[in-house]
């Protein structure tokens, strides 16, 4: 899911595809601009689950800005101006999202042409550096030799470290996520088509590569108006005997929601279930309850409420026939947002869950995404949501009952620190 | 008369009127008398006509039981005088109140407020505020016929049909006595003509006339015990016939034009505007198709609805991307199913049939027809523009207490247009919008083809596509799925719940 922060990193990272944006307006372009302008304006004021707005003056800045939107000289500045008065709200979930994104990555068939390759490297920002976060098994990566920890130096000649400088300009967890899926973009592309990657080894040795891309794992899904997304679901047994389930995004939940609950058969006689949603952004917010319930045998329970301008809805746990009663211990980390934070905050409040990792990105407003008339995306939220002990997710995240944050060193090493504090907690008796 | 459920005494009432007014002959022979032998010694053996003639004013109290008589199920006073005025107040079954003024017939109901009566209805209710109508049976019923020597339990009595009237309306005397025996007749509403009468059981003199103190009476199939005291006065007395303040107001705004018409007459035109109860109690089974749009987001569902008697109902919602939510009830167990939330069983709940809350894209004949049964209140409360449609708006109160609902109803065509409801749903209750348009002829019924709905930020359409009505539907559609089977024979149901559906997963 995007936020404002979100997309302002995309607009920055995304300076290749700037020169539409620079053009000049046409009157058809100013006019869908205004339209736009007004549907973002309109919507804030009747939808925004705060009647009052904050305590905005939501008409005065109606009338100062809208004319800045009228003679704004091209769609970066657009963007800007709507940002920035989406800004005021002081509130996550409200952003715009350029119509360029849109053309780059939304349409799962022109994805696939254009790319649908990988080389097989899962990137991660740790102390502001892009290092290798894992690598899929048997792909063009794991056969070159890239190991987890080494630093990800350059992408086909580009250095990476520039992008990461953005950190300094918007210091939030959102943009460490959309960072990390755009060195991860600049990492795929067409299938066949070589990459040349620069990494720096744990001896501080650096080493080209030129990587194929191959047909990367996973399926691309489209929801409505969010881009396409490459859905991963992955599981399987650990050493230990604890089951280890992790899915990328809250999405397509006619594949996910079977494959789930095969997992859950095979891991009936496990001691533990591990439930990775590190870098999870969510996705589509009841597919939270409908996890939950395979964990929550006890009728009437619920994750949290989610406040609307008329109504409360209670995330509300739907037990299933067949419920795992072993231990759950669910891993999240600064990319976790959304519905990950509401499933992970519901299941600690619950004590169903022990939670491990580092603290969530604070981003759990469920929101929705329109396309405005001038072909820019527009996220905003809903409602405001609270956990089931009445904590407020927004801004503060989930904090994980264990707080494990992964070092480079330690995946130089090949230890993943937080699947291994969940391990051990998962070993000790009940 | 009208209101028939909520004050079944009401109509009964007026009828009762002819109990207080009736003289006949006797005449026992085989042959068939003549109307006016029969009716002419009636008023005879019960006082003569000078006594009759010389009543102005009479008042009533009524009380009616079950015919166990553990249960009283009417009580109210009647008043009238023979200036065509009346005045009923009734206390039980509940509060109401109904005449005619100066020729004006009027009703007040704390069920849907005060409203003029028009039409059949009027006339009905002007004929009934006579008093002694069968003393001035020439009068009225100049075409009167004898049509017959019955037996009413065990007396021999003349069938007379009263003519000229609107609804058959026969009545038994005695042969041997020439008293009223039996009544029977129709009650004229806005909803359908009733099947109402009395038998009278016992009487007693009253200021020189015969009076039926006692009789049986039905209202449909429902019958009850009455029991009546008569006061006459020999003085009219107007003033205390006049209508209720509330009434003279309603009545002053509808001589100016500014009136609102009461929310019964506007619920009834809908009915009648959208196929007629006729049409709507034949309605059987239904299977609806149609595509469900999330508008803006870009998503399309793909619906179809099944329902038939006997409380069986599946509905299919395919939306891309969330796969598939089922949602049915073989008539006695009601149960849901998605891939995101798995199959659930759901509870019954007292006093209601089936807890089946899917996006309601059928229309519930049980619930146009007998819609006064499920509610409490109505009022009309406003004449108002939407989406530049004239309509009126009408406020709707629940007889399960939950909270109220709008409806706007446009002026032109009578359909309902717009409807504002709270959905109860497993995650709370959701205030929802609905918009009825593009309404097409389906069998006779005007279908609304297209539902707009907007939810708390999420906007939906619907647009029906295939819609079938009284066709034979497989019964195998309405079977319950194993799983879900499997669940409901468990003593305990897992993911049993309190009713509510899941309502419609938002992206």
């Amino acid at each position: 899911m995007f936020a404002k922060r979100t997309v302002a990193v995309v607009v920055l990272l995304a300076a290749g595809l700037g020169g539409a944006a620079r053009a000049q307006m046409t009157v058809k372009q100013q006019a869908a601009n205004l339209e736009s302008f007004d549907v973002v304006w309109k919507t804030v004021r009747d939808r925004h689950p705060d009647p009052n707005l904050n305590g905005l003056n939501w008409l005065g800045i109606y009338d100062a800005l809208r004319p800045e939107i009228e003679f704004a000289p091209n769609m970066l500045v657009v963007r800007r101006i709507m940002e920035e008065m989406l800004r005021k709200l002081g509130t996550s979930h409200y952003a715009i999202i350029p119509g360029y994104v849109y053309n780059q990555i939304d349409d799962s068939g022109a994805a696939k042409a254009q790319g649908g390759g990988s080389t097989g490297i899962v990137p991660v920002i740790i102390n502001n550096r892009a290092v290798v976060g894992s690598v899929e098994p048997d792909s063009p990566a794991a056969r070159a030799g890239i190991k987890p920890g080494m630093v990800l130096d350059g992408i086909d000649g580009a250095k990476v470290a520039p992008m990461l400088e953005l950190y300094d300009v918007i210091k939030d967890a959102e943009s460490q996520r959309i960072v990390e899926r755009s060195v991860a973009r600049k990492l795929d592309g067409p299938v066949d088509r070589d990459v040349g990657v620069d990494v720096v080894d744990a001896q501080g040795e650096s080493k080209h590569v030129d990587l194929a891309r191959a047909d990367a794992e996973g399926t691309m899904v489209t929801f409505g108006n969010l881009p396409a997304v490459r859905l991963k679901f992955e599981s399987r047994k650990l050493p230990s005997g604890a089951g280890y389930i992790k899915f990328n995004e809250f999405l397509d939940p006619a594949s996910i929601m079977p494959k789930f609950e095969a997992a859950l058969k095979q891991f009936a006689a496990a001691p533990g279930v591990m439930l990775d949603l590190r870098g999870n952004p969510g996705g589509i917010g009841i597919m939270a309850m409908g996890i939950a319930g395979f964990f929550v045998e006890e009728q009437g329970k619920k994750l949290g409420e989610m406040k609307m301008r008329d109504a409360t809805l209670k995330f509300v746990i739907f037990p299933r026939p067949e419920t795992y009663t072993g231990k759950l211990a669910i891993l999240i980390d600064e990319g976790s947002a959304s519905t990950t934070e509401i499933l992970a905050g519901g299941m600690q409040d619950l004590g169903r869950a022990r939670i491990f990792g580092t603290r969530s990105a604070g981003a759990a407003l469920p929101s929705d995404i329109v396309r405005l008339p001038n072909g820019d995306g527009f996220q905003y939220a809903q409602a405001s949501y609270t956990s089931d002990k009445g904590k407020v997710l927004e801004g503060a995240g989930v904090t994980p009952d264990v707080v494990v944050r992964q070092t480079q060193e330690a995946l130089l090493a090949g230890h993943d620190l937080v699947i291994e504090a969940a391990e051990a907690w998962i070993g000790t008796a009940k | 008369m009208s209101l028939k459920p909520l004050k079944p005494g009401l109509g009964l009432l007026s009828k009762l009127l002819l109990l207080t007014a009736a003289v006949s002959y006797a005449h026992a022979a085989d042959k068939l008398p003549g109307a006016g032998q029969v009716l002419d010694r009636y008023i005879k053996v019960t006082g003569g006509a000078a006594a009759w003639h010389a009543k102005k004013y009479q008042q009533q109290d009524l009380e009616g039981r079950t015919l166990d008589g553990a249960r009283v199920v009417l009580r109210a006073t009647l008043r009238m005088n023979r200036s065509g005025d009346v005045l009923s107040r009734v206390q039980v079954p509940q509060e109401a109140s109904e005449g005619v003024y100066r020729g004006t017939a009027w009703a007040l109901t704390r069920f849907s407020g005060e409203r003029i009566k028009r039409s059949d209805e009027k006339n009905e209710a002007i004929r009934e505020a006579r008093m002694l109508e069968d003393g001035d049976w020439r009068t009225y019923y100049p075409k009167s016929q004898v049509t017959g020597i019955e037996d009413v339990g065990v007396q021999r009595c003349y069938r007379v049909e009263m003519l000229p009237s609107a609804v058959p309306r026969i009545e038994w005397f005695d042969v041997n006595t020439g008293l009223l025996v039996r009544q029977s007749t129709y009650e004229i509403s806005t909803e359908g003509d009733t099947h109402v009468g009395f038998t009278v059981e016992a009487w007693t003199e009253t200021g020189g006339v015969m009076q039926p103190s006692q009789a049986v009476a039905w209202r449909g199939d429902f019958q009850y015990r009455l029991t009546t005291n008569t006061l006459y006065k020999n003085q009219a007395d107007a003033n205390t016939l006049r209508y209720p303040e509330e009434v003279a107001q309603y009545v002053a705004a509808d001589r100016k034009h500014t009136a609102l018409p009461n929310a019964e007459e506007i619920i009834e035109r809908h009915i009648y505007e959208s196929g007629g109860p006729e049409l709507w109690t034949m309605l059987r089974t239904q299977r609806v198709t149609g595509t469900l749009q999330y508008v803006g987001r870009g998503i399309e569902a793909r619906m179809e609805t099944y329902t038939a008697a006997g409380g069986r109902f599946y509905q299919s919602i395919d939306t891309p991307g969330l796969g598939r939510q089922e949602e049915g009830s073989d008539g006695q167990v009601a149960w849901d199913r998605s891939t995101i939330t798995g199959p659930r069983v759901k509870r019954r709940t007292a006093g209601t049939a089936m807890t089946v809350t899917a996006l309601n894209i059928t229309l519930d004949a049980a619930q146009m027809i007998e819609w006064r049964g499920l509610l409490s209140e109505v009022r009309t409360e406003a004449d108002e523009s939407v989406d530049g449609r004239d309509c009126y708006r009408v406020r709707l109160t629940a007889r399960d207490g939950s909270v109220a609902a709008l409806r706007w109803y446009e002026k032109g065509s009578g359909l309902l247009y717009r409807s504002q409801h709270s959905l109860k749903t497993d995650m709370g209750a959701v205030p929802v919008v609905m918009t009825y348009e593009a309404y097409r002829d389906v069998e006779g019924i005007r279908w609304p083809s297209q539902i707009r709905m907007a939810a708390e930020g999420q906007d939906l359409l619907f647009r029906a596509g295939d819609v079938r009505l009284n066709e034979e539907i497989d019964q195998h559609v309405f079977e319950l799925p194993e799983e879900i089977r499997q669940l409901a024979e468990r003593k305990a149901p897992a993911g049993e719940r309190e009713g509510g559906g899941a309502g419609n997963p938002a992206p």
